[in-house]
Formats: C-alpha cells, structure tokens, sequence
C-alpha cells in the first residue's frame, strides 16, 4: 500500500508550492494592511462610530463567499455535464471555504448587529437567506461526505451544488425584493463611492484583496488536499484487491 | 492485466457511520424547511412604514406588528419607564411610548423598527417593547472630525447643526 500510495504523491511532500508560499507571504501583507487601513486610518462613521470598522471583514468575506458558492456551482455543472473530476474537486474545495466564510459573515454581521440595531439577530430575508446559504453548504458537505460510493456521493453533492448560486442571487436580492432590516447595497448604488467616502472606500478596497488572497489561498491548498485524498482512496482500493488475490491464491 | 471490475471500498468502514449521517441530513432538511417558512411567512410583511400602519389602524386593532419609521426630531422625552418620541414616514406622524431602554444608536432622524401594537383601537399611538435601530447605506466620515479638520486647516467650511426649532 505504501508503495502506491508514494506512486501516486511521487514528488508532493507538502500541499505548499513556491507559488502558494509567495501567495501566503501576500496574504499576510494584506492582512497586515487591512488592520491598519480598517482599525487605524480609517475614519469612525459618522452614525456608527468605531463600529463601522467590521464593515471590513464582513463586506469582502460575503463576497468571497458567494464566489466560493459561484465556483461550486461552475465545477458541479461542468462535472454532471462532462464528467470532470478537476471541476468537481474544484467545487468541493471551494465549498468547503465558502461555507468557512459564509459563518465568518453571519459572526461578524452578529457582532456588528447588536450595538447598531441593538439586536445580535432578527428573521428578515437577508439574515434568513444567508443562514439558509450556510445549512446548503453544510448539506454539499454532508452528502459529499455521506458514505457510498464515490461516484454516488459526488454526484449527489453536485446536484446540490447547482444549487448554490440560486441561493446566493436570493441572498443577494433579499434587501431589495423585501422589507429587510439590513441595510441595502452601499458599493454598487449609484456607483462605486456614491455612498461611501474616501478614506473608508479604500478601507474596504484593501479589505477585497487581503480576504481575497486569504480565500485563493485556502482554496488552493484545500483542492490540493482535496486531489491527495482521492489518490490515497484510489491507492487503498488498489491494495484491497491485490489483498484479496493474495487470499485467492493461498486456498 | 488488472480485470477486477472496481466496484467499491471496503465496505465495513462504511456501515457504522451511516446512521448518525442520515440522522444529521435529516436534522438540516427540517431545520431548512423551518428557515424557508420563517422567510416566507415574515418576510413581506416584516414591518409596516406608519403611513401604512395608521392606513390600516381599524384592522391593526391593538394586534403585534413591527412598525418602521423615523425618529421624528426634538420630540425625544425621556419617561419614567423607557423613551416616549413620534415615528413619521411618507408625511403621517405618530407618537409612541416605549417602553424599556433605546438602543446606543437611537437618536433623532434615525430609522426604527418598534414592536408593539397601537394603545387601543382606532387609536395612533403606538407601544412599543422592542426597539431596533435600522441604519442606512451610508457611510461617511465622524462630523467631529470635520470640525476638527475646518479648525487645522481653516479651509472646511464648518455648517452649525441646526438648532432644535420646533
């Protein structure tokens, strides 16, 4: 078993590559920029307060959830349609860090709730829509992972995979098609910058790529992972039938 | 050459977990069921702007609802029991008792959302319990801030709040 299982990670002693380590080095970078920008530079609101500076974290981590939901929905389709077995690890890496990020938005959005509503929650469509978002991750997981035969499981958790991004246009939509008590877009209202000024604009600009270096990042690594399972399932299937051959030939 | 159709793993490993697996996807359709008809049931109708409210004062009855309107200004009392002020939205204003303390961000000109129902039948005035601030899509920069700025550099021209006339 070991033998086959170092065939098929021949030259892979690490998810790490060069590439990921200099994207990992950014991220840090980015991050780093993003505590100054967000918690130093950055103005208090004049409304809000300090408060305001989760806006940072919160805003980019949905969006980089509903690329991560977007990327699963891609990979399931392309793998029900042409079988492909990189786009479906590409969806189930990608979930898995839209579901992480997907509970980053609701913590922070609970944080931030309650000293500006007064309220850590209420069941208005944004909030309800994206909790909905975070139980189809977990359900893509659950049933990826939900013991049966590789080929069943993948295309089940493909089937709800297409589901996704439904989800996301509904969350998305939420504050505009009903009554919500989240606010309505601030970036994409009347252009970039119609509603959100200077220094704080570029706050959050920052905050899009530090959170987005941070997703590619995971995303990378977690595919990696991803792909190594399959080769060590592959590998222990390999080493059960050559274990029952090896029965066979003694009786 | 390998000829073994490739059918499956072994299958003990698999067995044992399946139980508490199915009992999970179980446990996630319900609670998926229970957050669609929460959506679906509040979602409409998850407040009602006063001009609405008072529009449908006679049905409303003293029946729960939440209300959303803005803190009109310089009507803010202090009561003994929580804050009384008026709600206005599209040209109706109201007045409400709340009872309980505001949150931090309540202040004049701000969006609320009260729970609570009207005093009595036919009447306007609205008890209120439950209060939540609901802030815009605007951000900008603290005021103070632009003051201090207008002070520093002399070239900020600095509009004075406009005093509470009422």
């Amino acid at each position: 078993m070991t033998t086959q299982l170092d065939a098929a990670t021949e030259g892979l002693d690490s998810t790490g590559s060069r590439a990921t380590r200099v994207l990992g080095v950014l991220a840090i970078f980015g991050l780093a920029a993003l505590a100054l920008f967000g918690l130093v530079l950055s103005p208090p609101d004049a409304s809000q307060g300090e408060v305001v500076r989760i806006l940072y974290v919160h805003v980019p981590s949905a969006t980089f959830a509903y690329i991560g939901c977007f990327l699963t929905t891609i990979g399931s389709a392309m793998f029900l349609w042409r079988g492909s077995s990189w786009w479906e690890l590409v969806a189930y890496a990608s979930a898995e860090i839209a579901t992480v990020f997907t509970a980053i938005v609701l913590v922070t959005g609970m944080i931030w709730g309650r000293p500006t509503w007064g309220v850590y929650w209420v069941w208005d469509a944004r909030l309800t829509s994206t909790s909905m978002l975070l139980l189809l991750l977990l359900g893509y997981l659950a049933v990826r992972r939900l013991p049966a035969d590789h080929d069943v499981r993948t295309k089940r958790a493909a089937i709800i995979g297409l589901l996704l991004v439904p989800n996301v246009i509904i969350v998305r939509q939420s504050v505009q098609w009903w009554r919500t008590l989240h606010q309505k877009p601030t970036l994409l209202a009347n252009g970039v910058g119609a509603k959100i000024e200077g220094l704080m604009l570029f706050s959050l600009f920052v905050g899009f790529i530090a959170i987005g270096l941070v997703f590619a990042w995971l995303l990378i690594h977690r595919f990696r992972l991803a792909w190594l399972e399959d080769q060590l399932d592959d590998a222990g299937l390999d080493a059960a039938i050559a274990e029952r051959r090896a029965e066979g030939d003694v009786s | 050459m390998e000829l073994t159709p490739r059918t499956s793993e072994a299958p003990k490993r698999r067995r044992r977990r399946r139980l508490p697996t199915y009992l999970a996807l179980v446990a996630l359709v319900v609670i998926g069921g229970f957050l669609v008809v929460q959506a679906l049931g509040s979602a409409s109708t998850f407040y009602r702007n006063v001009d609405e409210a008072v529009a449908e004062k006679d049905s409303l009855g003293t029946k729960r609802f939440r209300l959303q309107g803005t803190v009109a200004p310089c009507t803010i009392e202090r009561t003994g029991e929580g804050v009384a002020f008026a709600v206005t939205f599209n040209g109706v204003e109201i007045p409400v008792h709340h009872v309980g303390d505001p949150p931090e961000m309540f202040k004049e000109n701000e969006a609320v959302l009260l729970e609570g129902h009207f005093a009595e039948n036919g009447s306007t005035t609205f008890d209120s319990n439950l209060m939540i601030v609901k802030h815009s899509e605007v951000y900008k920069a603290n005021e103070a801030d632009r003051l201090n700025q207008a002070v520093e550099g002399g070239n900020v021209p600095v509009v004075d709040a406009p005093a509470c006339t009422r």
